[in-house]
């Protein structure tokens, strides 16, 4: 038995005991509770305990002073009930607004190192405004039997990033799961994950944010949510609204479980982080928890103590600060440790570079910090690099060897030549080969690119080629709202049709965009119900929209079933041949592994009006044969003959995809190609050769 | 809670009667666990009406115990509710469940 593990004070009814002074949070200890915080203008500091879902505090304990050394305060309670108890903290401080000092003791806080938060348990309930205190901490139960489970270890070239939102992955109705938009709902679907063959999900952000916040009504009354929850309330702690038993405050174990049952299927886990802003606001916002705390530690202040806006969303968080940058850093440690988190993007990133004064750095200490972590070392770490305050770093990022980006030049070339604009072949042709023009392999590794054409932000793949613009008047602000360079083609009709060919050509564009995407060089990134034609409807920007506009329609699944084929079978074709993946041991003799052709072989077109590509791929397959793949893309509204690249003797193309042929596009069995001749690439069309031994 | 043993020959049935959570688990657990000899073994769980964390860890730690020694155990008739709880949260892969005591009997024999 421990000589600390006694009471050595009593407040009231209470026995308490200085606390740990080197833990954040609350943390159970025998006999009792530890609840520790760090403030650098505190004056005093109470703990405030609550039974679960009250009104009232049962108990407000002061930390003595002895109970605090330097800017941290800890104190053990003994003989609480820690199922049935809620907590927050009184901090009384000065109240100068242009030092930065808002201290209220009125508040009451959340604690920022929260592992479990009570307040918003069920998504979509009302709820008590009256309530002083909306999102209460928890103490956690960290234990959790992972059978063996830890971090995935296979390398990140190997991943198909699969991006999707818990709660609208399965809450339609077609979903056909039990626990719909929760975790459990999302681990019904693993079977499904692991037939369409990706190897990672991301997820938008889980980290407990409100619905409620900002939310509103429409013209119809219909209430439109923060839905997509880039606006966090608590860092450490999984939303309770995307558990089905998140009524019980058992969110923790559900996801962890869900963690374990995708590790157990090859499927990786990267979650969308939210370190630019938080959920306070500006000085118009609510004390949640860090305003309270510490406001000119927390955020970028101008010099009178108003809130930098460099997220575009109020305020913007001193991620490099010492005392923020710990915090980052105890998080991401945290997922990865607790819950074997298998990587991070990084929303709007850009800011994670930002000095305490918000001018840009050349060497963030946060970024480096990330990057040389122990315990992060094999996590995946995509940066968004760009913020709503005119820092674009796509390529520039601090990226120390570590980092991969979103690769928003990318999306946008391949869009833009796809629907036959001029002057971007050669830029795509750099785009397939891996954005070596932007990720110089030598500073970035492979896997700095991840490759996408969709995301959350804009249309999705079905809407690229279903309309010219976008219609978000749902969204309520007057179609103003959402991107305006979607660089989208309708194909001959805005919005829904039923005429066959304006169908086919869309279903051959969406074809054409997977083949490009996932032959290409880097890591591919999949929006979620691409792979069979999911609508939103020409809404680009739904992050308010809680119903069918954002429920993925698995109805889709079977009437698009050739596109779902395409995929799984072009996902497929991609782990077959590691040359795609950068992980071919190996060239065949006489070939680069990257060749660039157009019409004629080994001559490529950079001119403005040339919309034909070639990109060869030389290298070896597993077994150490050589390995020959040929991509052909046609962007022309006509068709072309191309002639293939000379192989060495006895090898012969052999024709696996061709996006043309509709439901027969990617080939049961591959047809051998006459050399001899030229191939016909028809209009908007793609094609795959492989040639083997 | 209470805690009772309503059969004990060639199967024993330990009989759960009230709610699982932080102030009753360990000490059901350290009963259940005093209880445990080596013959097949159904936790009857009817009159359980409520199973929170800690009364998950606590199953858990049961199960596991069984397990280790070598001992055959499999709770017998949840309610609905904590079926659910056990659903949602993946412990029910841990934990052998079955609807009715007859269906434990067959279980074990």
């Amino acid at each position: 038995m421990r000589i600390d593990t006694n009471p050595t004070d009593t407040y009231g009814k209470y026995k308490t005991r200085p606390g740990l002074f080197l833990h954040n949070g609350s943390c159970i200890v025998p006999g009792g509770v530890n609840f520790s915080i760090y403030s650098s203008g505190a004056k005093s500091c109470e703990l405030v305990l609550f039974q679960n879902h009250e009104q009232e505090p049962f108990a407000v304990i002061p930390f003595p002073p002895s109970y605090r050394i330097g800017n941290v305060f800890a104190m053990i309670v003994f003989d609480l009930d820690y199922e049935n108890l809620e907590y927050g903290f009184y901090i009384d401080g000065v109240y100068d607004f242009a030092c930065g000092d808002v201290y209220d003791h009125t508040k009451c806080l959340l604690d920022p190192y929260a592992k479990l938060i009570s307040g918003r348990n069920v998504w979509g309930v009302e709820p008590d405004w009256s309530n002083q205190f909306q999102y209460r901490s928890k103490v956690s139960l960290d234990d959790f039997d992972w059978e063996g489970d830890q971090p995935l270890k296979t390398p990140h070239n190997e991943l198909i990033i699969y991006e999707a939102h818990v709660r609208g992955f399965t809450q339609d109705e077609s979903s056909g799961v039990k626990y719909k938009g929760t975790y459990a709902g999302l681990r019904e679907k693993i079977p499904y994950l692991k037939k369409l063959g990706i190897t990672a999900i991301e997820l938008l952000p889980i980290f407990e944010f409100d619905e409620f916040e900002g939310c509103r009504k429409d013209e119809e009354g219909k209430t439109l949510y923060n839905y997509w929850g880039y606006s966090t309330v608590a860092f450490f702690a999984p939303k309770a609204g995307y558990a089905a038993s998140g009524k019980y405050s058992m969110q923790i174990d559900e996801f962890k479980n869900l963690v374990k049952e995708l590790h157990k299927n090859n499927i990786k886990i990267i979650l969308d982080v939210v370190f630019n802003h938080t959920a306070e606001g500006n000085e118009h916002g609510p004390y949640i928890s860090f305003k309270g705390i510490d406001n000119k530690t927390y955020y970028i202040l101008t010099p009178e103590g108003y809130y930098y806006n460099f997220s575009g969303c109020g305020n913007t968080l001193n991620c490099n600060h010492s005392i923020v940058r710990t915090m980052i850093l105890n998080c991401l440690r945290y997922w990865v440790a607790e819950y074997h988190v298998d990587g991070f993007r990084f929303d709007l990133a850009a800011i994670l570079g930002r000095n305490q004064d918000g001018s840009p750095m050349s060497n963030p200490p946060l970024l480096e910090a990330l990057a040389y972590d122990p315990l992060l070392r094999d996590a995946i770490l995509i940066a968004e690099a760009w913020d709503a305050g005119g820092l674009y770093q796509v390529g520039s990022f601090p990226s120390y060897g570590r980092w991969a980006e979103w690769n928003g030049k990318y999306r946008d070339d391949v869009r833009k030549f796809l629907k036959g604009e001029p002057g971007l072949a050669g830029d795509v042709a750099s785009r397939i080969a891996g954005s070596e023009d932007i990720y110089n392999p030598y500073w970035r590794g492979d896997c700095a690119s991840v490759n996408f054409i969709t995301c959350h932000d804009g249309f999705t793949l079905w809407d690229l080629y279903a309309y010219n613009y976008k219609h978000n008047a749902a969204n309520g602000w007057g179609n103003a709202d959402g991107a305006n360079d979607e660089n989208s083609w309708n194909c001959g009709w805005e919005g829904d049709c039923d005429q066959e060919n304006v169908n086919f050509l869309r279903r051959k564009m969406i074809k054409n965009a997977a083949t490009i995407l996932l032959t290409s060089v880097g890591i591919p990134m999949i929006l979620a119900g691409d792979e069979f034609g999911n609508t939103q409807y020409g809404n680009n920007n739904p992050y308010c929209q809680d119903n069918k506009i954002s429920w993925l329609d698995w109805d889709m699944l079977k009437k698009n079933e050739e596109i779902f084929t395409f995929f799984q079978n072009m996902i497929a074709f991609r782990k077959e041949h590691p040359v795609l993946q950068k992980m071919s041991q190996g060239v065949p003799e006489g070939y680069p592994i990257v060749s660039l052709h157009g019409t004629n072989s080994w001559e490529f077109d950079y001119s403005a009006e040339n919309r034909v590509i070639g990109v060869m791929f030389a290298g070896k397959t597993r077994d150490g044969e050589d390995d020959f793949i040929y991509i052909g893309i046609n962007a022309h509204f006509e068709s072309c003959g191309i002639w293939l690249p000379q192989l060495p003797e006895k090898f012969l193309w052999e024709v696996v995809a061709n996006t043309d042929l509709g439901k027969q596009a990617f080939y049961t069995k591959p047809i051998p190609f006459n050399p001899e001749q030229q191939f016909i690439l028809g209009a908007y069309s793609v094609i795959i050769c492989n040639a083997k031994m | 809670m209470k805690v009772s043993v309503e059969r004990n020959d060639d199967i024993k049935i330990i009989a759960l009667d009230g709610q699982l959570d932080v102030s009753t688990s360990d000490l059901v657990r350290e009963e259940v666990l005093s209880l445990f000899e080596d013959k097949p073994t159904i936790i009857f769980m009817e009159k359980c009406s409520y199973v929170s964390s800690s009364g998950l860890r606590s199953l858990l730690i049961m199960a596991k115990t069984a397990k280790a020694k070598g001992m055959k155990l499999v709770f017998a008739a949840p309610i609905a509710e904590v079926i659910d709880v056990f659903e949602m949260t993946g412990f029910i892969k841990m934990l052998k469940c079955v609807p009715t005591i007859e269906d434990a009997e067959k279980a074990l024999s």
